[in-house]
């Protein structure tokens, strides 16, 4: 028997075929044929270009979804992240899926923006080797309105370098959103994952259930309160020196 | 019966293969009996030279499995010179890691600042209790004498690698 | 049935099953694993049989759950690098690539081009030698051994060159924020080339020894079939769903993070999305490699290593999305920092997770000895799946 049709092609190809017309490609452009010839292997990031096509995304996503479902908009590294009023959650995936192309899930997760208490808790002692956030709870690109967030991001297998990153609030009293496994079956899993470690509950999924955890398992580990207890039930050996740490004076002692 | 002449094909092919490998030297190596030869670069085991160590402690603060135990005084040492201060040395009253731990990332061999830690590729020291994983300041001492010399770089790595 | 048709009906708690299975008469639930060779980790697949016939299929995770999202917040950016090594363990190279893009994206630092030539070469490395696993695996579920010593054979050569650069046969820890740790040692580019040599040898006899053989076929073809469209909208990502026809490589769409674009290659895709699709890209994608690997020796700068990089890593407050091919897949990470010397947050996106999530649908309505083809054939590393 022989091997079915075979598609490989060069990587300088262009896939204009396989886009559709309302879709720009900004991703085809930029890299492939520009930035082969030349010499340095560090690709430079046109900023400008960037926030154009940036623009575009917004603007096109905005035409879809409605202007009042869109609440802030920012860019992460050199991906549009979009907060959305939560009661547009599926709505706007649907139209992401269905209009604008982003025919891929890339995942669903959630955020606490609480702050990362000390590790071994506040009252440990001393400082540990976990790195020290700041106190005050802050938020990230396109902000949020408390505590909790989901996010998740889609992107597209047709367009080069296209993706987006949507957010949604969620009441810290009741985190219900709704789910979309009726958009993107694959959201499923992820859906439980965010459920079990952040307790954020999925309207309309099918079945919310444990993923990762035994199922007698309480509590929602992501969650910043969440104590990390590895960090908890040993003394950090980094602090059993009593000693002041050698100082310039005891430089020639090493040797 | 197109199938079955296919089938005899498929398994003539795999017999010639085994054939043919037969033939060849044998890539496996009989462990107890023939010792694997491992790169001088490989992460085995971590070598203490105790001379060399102030009690910084900066290893066990950066390990990421929080694994290595130090404790250290601090001794006046009568002064080098005469008429020179006296001195201060830190001495180590403990060093232990705990392999049992440990996942071998080199941090702590990375961030020594007074070249006290290496690494040997030595990777022969199971034991039937994981107690007995710890090796303490003796133990990693020994390791030192495994230590391979460090090897020369490929050609177009850049030259000015001497600082240590 | 249509490409959507997952009905949220048969879709009851099955997983739990010693609370409450639903038993019918006739019907039977099977428990694959978790542990079963088949499944290389601890992966429990329960399946409801009507006699041969899977009719509901439920894979059961966790079992290696080591809850990386919240490790890497009580960690300093170095020390997560050596964590992530173990999320997929047979191309832990690859998985640290994105992770330190994403951080020198923050900071603003950028590697200079021998250390982006190392890095693209090792992690075609690790490309290569889980590939390999998989070419030998893959004929072992189907039953014949002799491509799983092949392939157990061949994957130690790129093996033992990542050890002998980096230090670690399967746990590198070698990218820095701004670089990769050390230079190659004296001899490694000519023992590469020979290597790679033998690779694309090693290939040509998987490609006659197994993709050739008739019980092979026979065992592979039609089954498994994943449409395109519902792969994506899976999440189903990498050789998988090239396998179905999608022209989608993110060493070539995404993010230039290494210099592919520097070197002449292909994308391989097959159109009819079944396992043996997938045997055969990854077949493909392996020779590629090696090629790939050749090109990019022939290409190697010289100079420095490392960039500037300040002696305690501070990453500024942001946010940043990077992915990379990894041989399994999309792999990648959501950054959020805030200024600290650990990330707030991370989030982990691997690629075998969305992978086999397809799987309830996939195996619905295939026989019994075709589900290990299938689980075999949609290769996934439980480390990727449990993080
Ligand atoms: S190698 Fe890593 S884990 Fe092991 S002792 Fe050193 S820092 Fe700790
Ligand atoms: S970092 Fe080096 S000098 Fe400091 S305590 Fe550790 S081994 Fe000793």
């Amino acid at each position: 028997m022989k091997t079915r049709p075979i598609v490989g092609r060069a990587k300088a190809g262009n896939r204009s075929s396989l886009a559709s017309d309302e879709i720009t490609s900004p991703g085809d452009a930029v890299d492939q044929d520009s930035v082969a010839d030349q010499d340095s292997a560090v690709v430079t990031i046109d900023v400008a270009e960037l926030s154009a096509e940036h623009a575009d995304l917004l603007a096109r996503f905005t035409g879809e979804v409605g202007a009042d479902a869109v609440i802030e908009s920012g860019v992460a590294g050199r991906e549009l992240v979009v907060r959305i009023e939560p009661a547009a959650w599926v709505s706007a995936a649907l139209a992401c899926k269905t209009k604008l192309g982003f025919d891929y899930l890339g995942f669903v997760a959630g955020i606490d923006w609480l702050p990362t208490p000390a590790a071994g808790g506040d009252d440990a002692e001393g400082d540990t080797s976990a790195p020290v956030q700041p106190k005050d709870m802050t938020f990230g690109v396109a902000g949020s309105a408390g505590r909790f967030q989901v996010f998740a991001r889609v992107g597209s297998t047709k367009v080069a370098r296209y993706g987006i990153t949507l957010k949604a609030d969620l009441k810290e009293s009741a985190p219900h959103i709704d789910s979309w496994f009726s958009v993107y079956p694959g959201a499923d899993w992820h859906e439980r994952e965010c459920w079990e470690m952040y307790g954020f509950i999925f309207d309309g999924h099918p079945s919310l259930r444990h993923l990762y955890l035994p199922h007698e398992f309480e509590g929602f580990p992501l969650r910043k309160d969440f104590p990390l207890l590895a960090r908890e039930v040993k003394p950090w050996p980094g602090l059993v020196n009593v000693e002041a740490m050698p100082g310039v004076d005891d430089e020639e002692g090493g040797d | 019966m197109a199938s079955f002449r296919n089938s005899i094909q498929g398994m003539q092919k795999g017999l010639g293969v085994t054939l043919k490998t037969m033939l060849k030297p044998a890539v496996t190596v009989h462990y107890p009996h023939e010792k694997e030869e491992v790169t001088a670069r490989a992460r085995g085991v971590i070598a203490l030279q105790e001379e060399n160590c102030t009690v910084c402690m900066l290893c066990a603060r950066s390990c990421p499995d929080w694994c290595i135990y130090i404790e250290g005084h601090k001794e006046k040492r009568p002064a080098r010179r005469e008429g020179g201060r006296e001195r201060t040395v830190s001495v180590l009253d403990r060093f232990d890691i705990d392999y049992a731990l440990c996942m071998y990332c080199g941090i702590c061999v990375e961030v020594c600042p007074f070249d006290a830690l290496h690494w040997s590729p030595e990777y022969e020291y199971s034991e039937f209790s994981i107690a007995s994983l710890l090796h303490d300041m003796e133990k990693l001492g020994e390791w030192e004498a495994t230590v391979p010399e460090i090897e020369p770089l490929e050609l177009g790595a850049e030259v000015k690698k001497a600082k240590k | 049935m249509t490409a959507f048709d997952v009905d949220p009906k048969l879709y009851s708690p099955l997983a739990d099953s010693h609370l409450n299975v639903e038993l019918d008469t006739g019907d039977m639930v099977l428990n694959i694993g978790p542990q079963h060779p088949a499944t290389h980790g601890t992966f429990r697949l329960v399946v409801r049989l009507d006699g041969e016939r899977v009719i509901k299929a439920d894979p059961v995770i966790g079992y290696m759950h080591r809850g990386y999202e919240k490790l890497t917040e009580y960690r300093t950016y170095p020390q997560v690098t050596t964590l992530i090594n173990r999320i997929d363990w047979l191309s832990s190279f690859a998985n640290e690539v994105p992770f330190i893009a994403a951080a020198e994206q923050l900071m603003g630092i950028e590697a200079p081009p021998r250390a982006l030539y190392i890095r693209t070469i090792l992690t075609e490395m690790a490309r290569i030698s889980t590939f390999l696993l998989f070419l030998g695996e893959m004929g072992l579920q189907v039953g014949a051994i002799t491509p799983a010593f092949l392939g157990f054979r061949d994957r130690e050569y790129p093996l033992n060159l990542i050890e002998s650069a980096t230090g670690g046969r399967f746990h590198p820890n070698f990218n820095r924020i701004g670089g990769i740790k050390d230079d190659l040692p004296w001899g490694w580019i000519a023992e590469c080339r020979n290597t790679m040599r033998k690779m694309l040898d090693s290939c040509d006899i998987f490609e006659d020894l197994v993709l050739g053989n008739p019980i092979f076929q026979a065992r592979t073809r039609g089954i498994g079939i994943i449409p395109a469209e519902l792969g994506a909208a899976y999440g189903v990502s990498g050789s998988n769903i090239r396998a179905s026809g999608v022209d989608w490589d993110l060493r070539r769409d995404g993010e230039p993070l290494l210099p592919y674009n520097e070197i002449d290659w292909k994308v391989w895709t097959h159109q009819d999305g079944d396992s043996y699709a997938r045997y055969w890209v990854r077949l493909q994608e392996t020779r590629e490699s090696a090629r790939m690997i050749l090109h990019l020796l022939d290409q190697m700068p010289s100079g420095p290593i490392m960039a500037k990089v300040p002696r305690i890593i501070k990453v500024p407050q942001g946010e940043t999305y990077v992915a990379a091919e990894n041989p399994l897949g999309e792999m990648g990470y959501y950054i959020i920092s805030k200024g600290a010397t650990g990330p707030f947050r991370v989030k982990i996106r691997t690629a075998s997770f969305s992978n086999v999530s397809i799987m309830p649908w996939l195996l619905q309505g295939i026989y019994v000895p075709d589900v290990i083809t299938v689980l075999a054939s949609l290769y996934f590393i439980l480390g990727d799946i449990d993080k």
